[in-house]
């Protein structure tokens, strides 16, 4: 990747590059899948909310979803998905290089002076 | 947090363990009850431990399957493999035959080891199953070595059985610690074990202050604590993080409240306009 800094964070992947979503991510991909209250305890996320980014997560294809019965109730299994997980790796390198860019970046580099000024 | 969910849920295992020493040190208590109703009181909670906790931690804090699942035979204490059942349900546990000895009656010896089958669903990509299985030898070994060494010392130096318990469970604390990648949050693992370890180094002055713990019974009931200590810690440490009360909480709820506000998809619908 190449560019400013604000070029670079134009192109990270905004399925990913969102806090909750992040945070959802982050979580599965330490274990191999998590069900739905483990994810909604460590996010702190409502049901609604985890459920709605869980969808998405999934109509992305990064996020496998399964639903099995335990104890006669619904239990809802998340899996990252090799996609996901690729993604996601990809994600963080890009964040590294970022933050590497950033911090050699001057304004001089990109911002041109004003003339007069 | 997750990658050792299994690992931090201490009423499933560190407390149990505990409880074990504190059993087997019951005899400290011999002066003030019956030896016989405080080894069945911490029994019968051990017994109510081991069977609560996998179903309190499953409704608690839901589930989670370790990345590195894996098919291994894994050396466990003593009765705590009661306490490790599966949180994933796919778990097989085998009762070794010295298990039920244990349980038939209440003078069974202080420690014993068993092992069991644990399968826990396919491997995956990263399974390091030679380091698992290295783990969980050099564990077993590290217990199995401290203990056998103070039987053998505490009939005639059970100072030096105090002592030995004592350095190699305060190891066994360093090398939790380790397994559980050093993480600043479990600090307290090498605090408890350099404890331990000074209650050694200091053993005359230790014993001065409570002279019980100049027996091996004593010694059982100080490894103990230390066990039970670092297992409620390890539970305290998931109910801070799973069940946040304050700032935690409030952070990701006003991230997500921002993230409501100016979600990407309205900043790109923005943009596009």
């Amino acid at each position: 990747m190449s560019g400013t800094p604000f070029e670079q964070l134009a192109h990270l992947d905004r399925r990913i590059h969102e806090p909750t979503r992040l945070a959802i991510l982050a979580a599965l991909s330490a274990c191999e899948r998590a069900d739905f209250l483990f994810l909604q305890g460590i996010t702190g996320l409502t049901k609604g909310n985890l459920s709605s980014h869980l969808a998405k997560l999934e109509d992305a294809g990064l996020v496998e979803i399964e639903k099995r019965f335990v104890d006669k109730k619904t239990q809802t299994l998340a899996r990252l998905s090799r996609a996901g997980r690729e993604a996601l790796d990809s994600y963080w390198r890009e964040v590294k290089a970022l933050r590497k860019n950033a911090a050699r970046w001057r304004p001089a580099q990109a911002l041109p002076v004003p003339a007069g000024s | 947090v997750t990658r050792h969910f299994g690992d931090l849920q201490g009423l499933r295992e560190t407390v149990p363990l505990g409880i074990i020493f504190i059993m087997n040190g019951a005899g400290i208590f011999a002066g003030v009850v019956s030896f016989k109703i405080v080894y069945l009181v911490f029994a019968a909670a051990l017994g109510a431990l081991a069977l609560a906790s996998t179903g309190f931690y499953r409704r608690r804090f839901g589930e989670v399957e370790r990345l590195d699942a894996r098919e291994r035979w894994e050396p466990t204490l003593a009765p705590h493999d009661l306490a490790r059942s599966d949180a994933q349900k796919r778990w097989e546990l085998a009762l070794a035959p010295h298990g039920k000895r244990y349980f038939g009656g209440i003078e069974g010896p202080p420690y014993e080891s068993r092992f069991f089958r644990v399968v826990e669903g396919q491997p995956s990509r990263s399974v390091a199953r030679s380091k698992a299985d290295r783990e969980s030898l050099i564990a077993f070994l590290l217990g199995l070595s401290g203990c056998v060494a103070a039987q053998a010392l505490a009939p005639r130096y059970p100072a030096q059985a105090v002592e030995v318990l004592c350095i190699v469970f305060g190891a066994a604390l360093f090398w939790r610690w380790i397994r559980l990648e050093m993480m600043a949050a479990q600090l307290y693992y090498p605090v408890l074990g350099v404890l331990l370890l000074a209650a050694i180094a200091f053993h005359g002055a230790t014993v001065a202050l409570v002279p019980a713990l100049g027996q091996f019974d004593g010694g059982m009931v100080l490894v103990e604590g230390a066990w039970l200590v670092a297992g409620l810690l390890d539970h305290w440490t998931l109910e801070k993080v799973l069940r946040p009360a304050g700032a935690r909480r409030s952070l990701f709820a006003r991230v997500r409240e921002d993230a409501e506000e100016t979600p990407w998809e309205e900043m790109q619908r923005e943009e596009t306009r």
